[in-house]
């Protein structure tokens, strides 16, 4: 039996001699079990919580976190109604907000350093009700002042202390009672390329910036990322995209601004530099010398009109990127003025990264020229870009071949003529294949992988801290989420280490709140947080009325919360 | 219009119907299932505009019957639609994901029709022997085996251990393509394809086999083998020349039906080997609700099943005429 296993199965056993032993204490204890009706009142059976996870073949750590988390809220009396649903079902599901808890967790690309998606979006009050993205329905008027004010705050300190504050009020209300931030597991062949310094997040290698560092060993000088994972829509830039399209176009087209590798945004990218005249005014001085694929020229018309024409035409997965933009204006010195609608801290590090720039010469009019609604919906695009690589050949479902752009400002920079985004079937193949030299790379490994290919000569397995944050999302519509002393009494019942440790066999930290510690800037490690304590978490049920009747948990007939929401104050 | 000619015409009317009633399903079937293209997108910044968005790129937000008439109307012109993932027509991408699955299904379904019957003869020839016995018995297991175990032991064996045979895929990663019959025919695309043609060759071993051998049991105590031994004829001439002659025609329809399902592949081996082939595009096109590509790779599969059905039908009515009289299934 390999020693991996054996240490989950050990690993496994003591925990289970842990709830053993919990669950004997508990028998014995008064304390440990809620308090027995009131005679003067009358009670009902608490029902049976609703919890929607997805299914184990969608994201098996998801449908694990939820079985785990499930089984430690029994401890303290609750039971539930699951509903295990396949990744369509569970959207809709999700955004008509049809259930008590639902446990999610944000995937992790390096633009989320700026926290606007994970506190914006995730918690304010305009995104509560159906079909938002607040799955918490959180509506609390201090959390929207503080948050709404730290996306527009230019101020670095200023912001970083408003961060501070929404983690705090999120901490203190517990709409997410926040249960790990998992790993990225990496393993890349040695024999091929070393040197690599990963980004931050998910996508650690397969990036312009990471592949500065990689330094040739040997092979043809072909860079091969083994993944599991097909572009979503692909290669038609105005279409819709998803994650893993955005990181391809990256390799193809340049954005204005480039990352680095802990998050900051560099001049790397096709803007030479970048001022901030006033809070919705930015001026961007365009690089000389840059061309297209094809050989035309990039010209600040071309920064120009690839903003107004997303903004005429949308590109759904970008549309919040896009959404501050107003206009722009060309100005002297290769410079386009951008104005936003409104001041948005993250315009520079979020939209500028996240949007590239497009050809003017190929794009403009192409709706008119090929008779269509809209330019997503071009059959061939002519993927033009002036990235560091050209795509040129994709084959859907196989794989998607770049070469590098040798005139590109920074081609001398990449030690490699070819990058293949290869597709497998399963990360097994995928790992052996890193392992035996067929690929070069992967990502996104469960921890028996990973092992596999750190155990290998061959390879170097890497675990890159992670900025996502996995939780229970509380429907603070439904009864009893909307009272602040059972979320809190919930918060208290998980037990996030034995989480991390079966459920991600140790790969993974603790989480208290939706900014994970490896984003160290925007961070706070003392946010209030809710250790493992099942008795604080009875008394909390307690006061909030309930009762233990038999085996079964009651609360009164009149039940109401006895505190929604607590204001954190300066 | 003679018997034949009118079962013939009743079968293609069949088939016509059936195909009519199959393209509808698949069009229900996948805009019943929970879930649209919008939904492998999920983000709390992805607000209801941004997906109704996406659903209007891709003509979802027209009523359903609207849909449907002009799925029809496309069909019925060879049109299967435009890919929802990658923007390109159906029909020519998926004929060229067939052609993919069919280079691997096709010679391993031709080594099990070859070599299963011949190995069913021998089991029954030898019933009850320690042949039939453990031969049968291993037959049964290489069916029963799951796919998924039985290749990814093979991969671990053959490429991980042993580094004999790639592990993945058609060609190598950097494989530049120059001329689809260079795809095919090269040593390179033979490496590639061992493993997955042996298995699958494994696996749908059990039938022809299996089917051989009942049918030849049945034979073997007919009174014309008893005939034929009588007259002296050597044991290899009458199990082979006369006995598995007439045995195996009952395997022609179940061969047919073979050959019709080899146009599906096997989602489950072209997953484990990465083989980019149809049956690998129609599960990511499920799991990412395209439906053009999804309903395209159905109605390849069903159309292609119906057609060799009635072609079994038409060809049961020459080798049996009595099937025209009768109606009775060949």
């Amino acid at each position: 039996m390999p020693s991996h296993r054996r240490k989950f199965l050990k690993r496994a056993a003591i925990t289970g001699m842990f709830v053993g032993l919990a669950g004997c204490q508990g028998n014995s204890q008064s304390q440990d079990s809620l308090k027995s009706p009131e005679s003067d009142t009358n009670y009902e059976a608490v029902k049976p919580v609703s919890w929607l996870t997805l299914s184990r073949e969608d994201n098996p750590t998801y449908y694990e976190e939820a079985q785990q988390a499930q089984r430690m809220l029994e401890e303290i009396g609750f039971t539930f109604k699951e509903s295990v649903y396949e990744s369509g079902q569970w959207v809709n599901t999700l955004f008509a907000k049809n259930y008590d808890i639902a446990n999610i967790g944000w995937s992790n690309t390096v633009e989320r350093l700026f926290p606007y998606y994970n506190l914006y979006f995730s918690f304010h009050s305009q995104y509560a009700g159906p079909d938002g993205g607040n799955f918490s329905n959180f509506v609390s008027k201090e959390y929207d002042q503080t948050v709404k004010a730290f996306a527009s705050e230019m101020d670095d300190q200023r912001r970083k202390e408003l961060a501070y504050k929404c983690q705090e009020i999120l901490a203190q209300n517990v709409p997410v009672a926040y249960t790990t931030h998992p790993s990225s597991l990496i393993a890349h062949n040695t024999n091929q390329y070393t040197g690599w310094k990963p980004m931050v997040g998910e996508w650690a290698y397969f990036n312009p910036t990471t592949l500065k560092t990689a330094q040739h060993q040997g092979g043809d000088r072909t860079v091969i990322l083994a993944t599991t994972s097909p572009p979503e829509q692909y290669p038609n830039f105005m279409s819709h995209t998803g994650p893993a399209a955005v990181f391809l176009h990256k390799l193809n087209y340049d954005p204005l601004v480039q990352m680095s590798t802990t998050g900051r945004p560099l001049a790397e990218g096709a803007a030479e530099s970048w001022e901030v005249v006033d809070d919705t005014t930015i001026d961007v001085k365009i690089r000389r010398g840059m061309t297209w694929h094809d050989g035309e020229p990039v010209t600040p018309e071309d920064v120009k009109f690839t903003w107004d024409f997303a903004t005429e035409h949308g590109i759904p997965y970008l549309a919040s990127d896009i959404e501050p933009y107003d206009s722009s204006e060309i100005r002297e010195g290769r410079t386009v003025r951008f104005n936003l609608k409104n001041p948005f801290a993250g315009f520079i590090s979020v939209s500028l990264y996240r949007v590239p720039i497009i050809p003017k010469h190929v794009w403009d009019g192409i709706t008119q020229k090929q008779n269509l609604d809209h330019p997503g919906q071009w059959e061939n695009p002519k993927m033009t870009g002036s990235g560091p690589f050209k795509m040129v050949n994709y084959e859907p479902g196989n794989r998607v071949v770049f070469e590098k752009h040798t005139g590109h400002y920074h081609a001398n920079q990449y030690d490699m003529d070819r990058i293949v985004y290869n597709i497998y079937g399963t990360n097994s193949t995928a790992v052996g294949d890193v392992i035996g030299g067929a690929a070069t790379f992967t990502q996104g490994l469960s921890s028996t992988d990973w092992k596999r290919a750190k155990n290998a000569d061959s390879t170097k397995a890497i675990e890159n801290p992670s900025i996502q944050a996995n939780g229970l999302f509380f429907n603070t519509n439904n009864e009893p989420f909307n009272d602040l002393l059972v979320r809190r009494a919930m918060a208290y019942a998980l037990n996030r280490s034995v989480i991390a440790d079966t459920v991600h066999q140790g790969h993974a930290q603790a989480a208290k709140s939706p900014v994970a510690p490896a984003n160290k800037e925007y961070h706070k490690s003392d946010v209030k947080a809710y250790e493992f304590n099942l008795q604080q978490a009875r008394s909390l049920l307690e006061k909030s009325g309930f009762r233990s009747d038999g085996d079964k948990l009651v609360k009164p007939v009149n039940w109401q919360p006895s505190q929604e929401l607590v204001n954190v104050g300066k | 219009m003679n018997k034949k000619s009118k079962f013939i015409l009743q079968r293609f009317v069949l088939m016509v119907i059936s195909l009519f009633i199959v393209m509808t399903l698949l069009f229900l079937l996948f805009r019943i299932m929970p879930g649209n293209p919008a939904s492998q997108l999920v983000s709390p910044r992805f607000s209801e505009a941004e997906r109704q968005a996406i659903l209007r790129q891709h003509g979802l937000t027209k009523p359903l019957h609207v849909q449907y008439i002009v799925y029809l109307q496309n069909v019925v012109q060879g049109n299967l639609g435009i890919s929802f993932q990658h923007g390109s027509p159906v029909l020519p991408f998926l004929l060229n994901k067939t052609l993919n699955t069919l280079s691997i299904t096709v010679p391993a379904l031709f080594l099990a029709f070859t070599f299963g019957p011949f190995i069913g003869a021998n089991f029954a020839w030898n019933r009850n022997e320690n042949l039939d016995s453990y031969g049968t018995g291993l037959v049964l297991v290489a069916f029963a085996a799951p796919i998924f175990w039985t290749g990814m032991l093979s991969i671990m064996v053959f490429s991980f251990w042993l580094g004999w045979l790639p592990a993945s895929g058609m060609r190598s990663a950097t494989y530049v393509e120059t001329s689809l019959v260079g795809r095919f025919l090269s040593v390179e695309f033979l490496r590639h394809a061992i493993l997955p043609i042996m298995i699958f060759a494994l696996w749908r071993l059990s039938q022809p086999t299996l089917i051989m051998r009942n049918n030849m049991i049945d034979l073997i105590g007919s009174d014309f083998i008893r005939l034929k031994r009588a007259e002296g004829l050597s044991k290899k001439r009458i199990m082979y020349r006369h006995g598995a002659r007439n045995a195996l025609l009952p395997l022609v329809h179940y061969m047919a039906l073979a050959f019709g399902f080899a146009f599906g592949g096997s989602i489950i081996l072209e997953t484990v080997f990465s083989w980019p082939g149809v049956g690998m595009a129609m599960w990511t096109a499920v799991r990412a609700s395209d439906y053009p590509v999804a309903q395209g790779a159905f109605t390849i599969i069903s159309t292609a099943i119906i057609i060799l059905n009635f072609l079994v039908d038409v060809l049961s009515v020459y080798i049996d005429p009595r099937v025209a009289d009768t109606g009775v299934e060949a």
